[in-house]
């Protein structure tokens, strides 16, 4: 068991992560030992990075807060045959992502969006606009909506997997390594379908791109 | 990263990095806190199904469907190959009779009708054509058998009037071949040429007229009498005759007709 925790744990890239994935561990020891409520902890933590990330793959909030719902009870309800081979945060996320893939698959030929507002605050995203529009006041809200409606249609345009991919990396920020083994293949795989997936949102983009 | 760069250059890292800052506010974490605790407690409170396990196992096998469906096809394909057989001739049977006698030419003489072979003797369930091979035993050591096909009960095939039947048409056949053949053809029995060959399994749909070739038989009527064959058209002819022909005519008709041993009169 301690040689599997610690094979698992060899896999989580860096040592804030590592931090938090022993942390973890003890919360899963917790539960598992019948504290149910300590779960709440685990959701709290991650309920937010799990439902940006099903956001991301359906533009859609409502279907997301229900995902993002489901794939938290799913974990509470299979907490016992966590056994730590991998991060809790990667085992949570695998769950997340099928029941994402799971749900897009179902509903192929729906795409309703329902999106959420960007948050100006944010400094990255604030520079980015900043750079595309001079415009100020509501002709600004204007474009940013425009170009938010825009984001999200590239991405439908991504067929699932690809679409997956670029969530988890280019939004979520995860490893190749860590994705390759939420998705269940190869590292040279989710490269390909990045690479592959980031020419189809150039090509849809090529309005907003400035080089 | 933007550091780096110029402040107007944009890529598509940059363009997607704002889907990070695509945030819900307090109130949707509010409300998804309470809509969480009551899924939450549904799950606990609900018992799941006694096939969830099963779906689990069949969700991790779904890696092999396509490969055991493959080999299920291929194992069902060789087993209906191998197990197939054609259906056999079960509603004939074929009796071939020995019949001995001493003086072809006395019928009353003939010794005994011998079952040589008997292809599928216990299944018969309706009349049977039997082909009897009666070998009549004469003075000519040439004499070729004569091989008539006879109608016979499946509990009769050995009966005394059989033999008697087969034993008297092959003394005929043997001494007068011709008459032998106008009794055959006169009685329905088929005269079969060449016994030795396997009777030939006709579809019974060959035999089926279809309407072209009514259609074709009526329309060559006219120019090729022998090919007309449309026995519809022929009863219907038979019918018109009798509703034109009144008794008194008939009567009219046939008298003047007469028919003496070898002249026939007609008067007009």
């Amino acid at each position: 068991m301690d040689a599997l925790n610690s094979l698992g744990k060899t896999m989580v890239s860096s040592p804030e992560r590592q931090q938090e994935a022993d942390s973890d561990w003890d919360i899963v020891q917790r539960v598992q030992a019948g504290d149910v409520a300590a779960f709440d902890e685990l959701s709290i933590r991650y309920r937010g990075r799990v439902y940006g990330m099903i956001y991301n793959m359906t533009s859609n909030r409502e279907d997301a807060a229900d995902l993002t719902q489901d794939a938290l009870i799913k974990a509470f309800q299979s907490i016992n045959r966590f056994q730590g081979q991998s991060s809790f945060f990667t085992w949570l996320y695998r769950i997340a992502v099928n029941s994402t893939l799971t749900h897009l698959r179902k509903n192929r030929l729906r795409t309703f969006f329902s999106l959420e507002k960007i948050n100006e605050n944010d400094r990255q995203s604030a520079e980015v606009i900043e750079a595309l529009t001079d415009n100020t006041g509501a002709e600004r809200d204007t474009f940013v909506k425009e170009l938010q409606e825009k984001l999200n249609e590239a991405m439908q345009k991504l067929s699932i997997r690809h679409r997956t991919v670029v969530t988890l990396f280019e939004i979520d920020g995860l490893g190749h390594q860590e994705i390759a083994e939420i998705m269940n293949c190869s590292v040279g795989t989710v490269r390909s379908r990045l690479h592959y997936a980031k020419q189809i949102l150039q090509a849809e983009l090529q309005p907003y791109i400035r080089k | 990263m933007r550091n780096e760069r110029t402040k107007s250059q944009v890529t598509v890292e940059d363009l997607l990095s704002l889907k990070r800052a695509e945030r819900p506010d307090a109130e949707f974490w509010h409300q998804f806190e309470h809509e969480m605790r009551v899924k939450q407690l549904a799950a606990i409170v609900e018992p799941r199904p006694w096939w969830a396990s099963f779906i689990r196992v069949g969700s991790r096998m779904a890696r092999f469907q396509l490969p055991v469906g493959a080999t299920a096809i291929l194992a069902l394909t060789f087993l209906t190959v191998r197990e197939y057989h054609l259906p056999e001739a079960t509603d004939t049977q074929f009796i071939s009779l020995s019949v001995a006698s001493i003086a072809p030419v006395n019928t009353t003489e003939v010794a005994f009708a011998n079952v040589i072979e008997t292809t599928a003797p216990e299944t018969i369930t309706e009349s049977i054509v039997s082909e009897a091979n009666v070998m009549v035993a004469s003075n000519e050591p040439a004499t070729e058998p004569a091989y008539i096909a006879v109608e016979v009960q499946p509990e009769s095939v050995y009966s005394p009037a059989n033999e008697a039947i087969a034993a008297n048409l092959a003394a005929v056949r043997a001494k007068t071949p011709e008459l032998a053949r106008l009794i055959a053809r006169v009685s329905g029995v088929e005269e079969i040429i060449n016994p030795r060959a396997p009777s030939k399994v006709v579809d019974p749909l060959v035999r089926v007229k279809t309407p072209s070739t009514s259609r074709t038989s009526r329309l060559l009527a006219s120019a090729l009498p022998a090919t007309f064959s449309g026995e519809r058209e022929t009863r219907g002819s038979v019918m018109r005759v009798e509703r034109s022909l009144t008794e008194d005519r008939v009567y009219d008709s046939i008298s003047r007709f007469g028919v003496k041993a070898d002249r026939l009169a007609i008067s007009f």
